[in-house]
């Protein structure tokens, strides 16, 4: 072969192959996409131990609550272990712990836990916004709707899954993901941001997982909503209402998916102007944002899967903090729906630094969980509490009464 | 999955009283579930405990001793 041409046809190659990657990679992705279980360099520890400042008595105008799904003690030191520096989510000026027991068990599961503190009411394992005898009760999230704030769920689970749901929807069994679908647009959230399109699809369609012919999609559609499914369409839609569902079922938490920070970030971007567009002046919004994965990983008692997952829900508390710190009228609360895994940490010292992970469990625990807040109104979550009080204490800043309150 | 196992799914909430490689006698408690109480259907070894996210449930599989 001609040597001119030889090395023609490898710098043809070369360029092919680099156009190839380049399209590979978009070029909206994040660092922290990129991460795979093993490999935590998409985080970055802020550098410093200091907390946050406790700000002013402000107003409060919007409140944001993260939820690390499962997330313990444990699972917070040992990704901050792993991380060599504490996470944003330690940082918070008040702490506290969350007592998490259901109406039927010491150990909640994650729907009796998300319907206290949705709420503020205990009812049995299992069931989504409802007391134990089957009375609905209005959501936090619902009731600050009501009031004319915009609202937004942003969660790695399906948009359906127990956590979300109880903030929109009122169902005897978590398992009901099909009607919780259709309640959580009857209910107009204003974001909604997840996975879980299999419960959207009519069953004509092969990916389905409803019973019926109804297209969520299209009805969605015809309701306001702007339908997403990439990052890409996320970032350049505007509000008030977005259906954004990135998988049949969960996120994978990979790219070419949007992180939980983007989503994060752009919930609240959207949520913001929604706010501004509200009829009656109340520009405020309501967004919770929970960690999913953090809980599955623990049922695996899987340590890598469990740090990975705690950081990237502390990048998307990061994502909360940098907004709440500027816009000085945000509450924020990180905290968890329960324990899950029995994690203890123990064996460290200096010559090992590593420490031994035990898990005492393959299911949930009743181990009080972490609190922390910051912004007006903050300093009422120092301190033990019931995981019901946490939403009535969010009423009481955003002067909604009564709490808890029977839908009619 | 092997064809003969038996699959037996619990609420992922409570922990589990078998692990993989356990040996189970039919009639055996499965699960701390106090509300569902998950007996072994069969004698035999648990192969594998998978949990399944969607559902939030322990996918138990045991081959059953002949």
């Amino acid at each position: 072969m001609n040597r001119t041409f030889r090395a023609v046809l490898i710098a043809v190659t070369a360029l092919v192959v680099a156009i190839v990657l380049a399209n590979l990679v978009p070029a909206a992705e994040s660092p922290s996409t990129r991460a795979k279980t093993d490999d935590l360099s998409f985080y970055q520890t802020s550098g410093t131990t200091a907390p946050y400042p406790l700000t002013s008595d402000k107003e409060v105008r919007n409140v944001i609550l993260c939820i690390g799904d499962g997330m313990g003690s444990s699972q917070i030191a040992l990704a901050s272990t792993k991380a060599g520096g504490k996470l944003y989510m330690e940082r918070m000026p008040v702490t506290g712990l969350v007592q998490t027991r259901s109406a039927n068990s010491r150990v909640t599961d994650s729907a009796a836990a998300g319907t206290a503190l949705a709420t503020g009411i205990k009812t049995k394992n299992g069931m989504i916004g409802t007391a134990p005898d089957g009375q609905a009760y209005r959501s936090i999230l619902e009731l600050a709707k009501a009031t004319g704030m915009a609202t937004g769920l942003v969660v790695t689970s399906t948009i359906t899954h127990a956590t979300p749901a109880s903030f929109g929807a009122h169902v005897k069994s978590r398992s009901s993901e099909n009607v919780i679908a259709e309640q959580l647009l009857a209910n107009h959230v204003n974001v909604l941001l997840g996975g879980g399109q299999k419960f959207f699809l009519p069953k004509s369609d092969r990916d389905s997982a409803r019973k019926d012919k109804r297209d969520l999609i299209a009805e969605a559609r015809q309701a306001g909503y702007v339908y997403v499914t990439s990052e890409q369409e996320l970032r350049s839609t505007r509000p008030p209402y977005v259906l954004g569902l990135f998988q049949l079922a969960a996120l994978t938490t990979e790219p070419p998916e949007p992180s939980l920070s983007t989503l994060t970030r752009e919930a609240i971007r959207l949520l913001s102007r929604a706010g501004q567009a509200s009829s009656n002046g109340n520009t405020g919004f309501f967004l919770m944002v929970e960690g999913s994965q953090i809980d599955f990983a623990c049922h695996n008692n899987d340590a890598k899967r469990a740090i990975r997952q705690t950081l990237l829900f502390d990048q998307a508390v990061q994502a909360v903090i940098d907004f709440a710190l500027q816009d000085g009228h945000t509450l924020v609360i990180v905290t968890a729906d329960h324990e899950t895994g029995g994690l203890t940490l123990s064996g460290a010292d200096e010559k090992n630094p590593e420490p031994r992970v035990r898990w005492s469990s393959r299911g949930h625990t009743d181990s009080p969980v972490p609190l922390g807040a910051l912004g007006p109104g903050a300093a009422m979550f120092a301190g033990t509490q019931d995981n019901t009080e946490i939403p009535s204490k969010i009423a009481q800043l955003l002067n909604i009464r009564p709490f808890p309150q029977p839908a009619q | 999955m092997s064809a003969r196992e038996t699959i037996v799914r619990v609420d992922a909430t409570y922990d589990l009283r078998v692990r993989a490689g356990d040996a189970v006698q039919k009639g055996d408690r499965i699960s701390d579930a106090p509300a569902q109480q998950v007996f072994a259907p069969v004698s035999g070894i648990v192969r594998s405990v998978q949990f399944d996210p969607q559902n939030h449930e322990f996918v138990i599989a045991i081959l059953p001793t002949a």
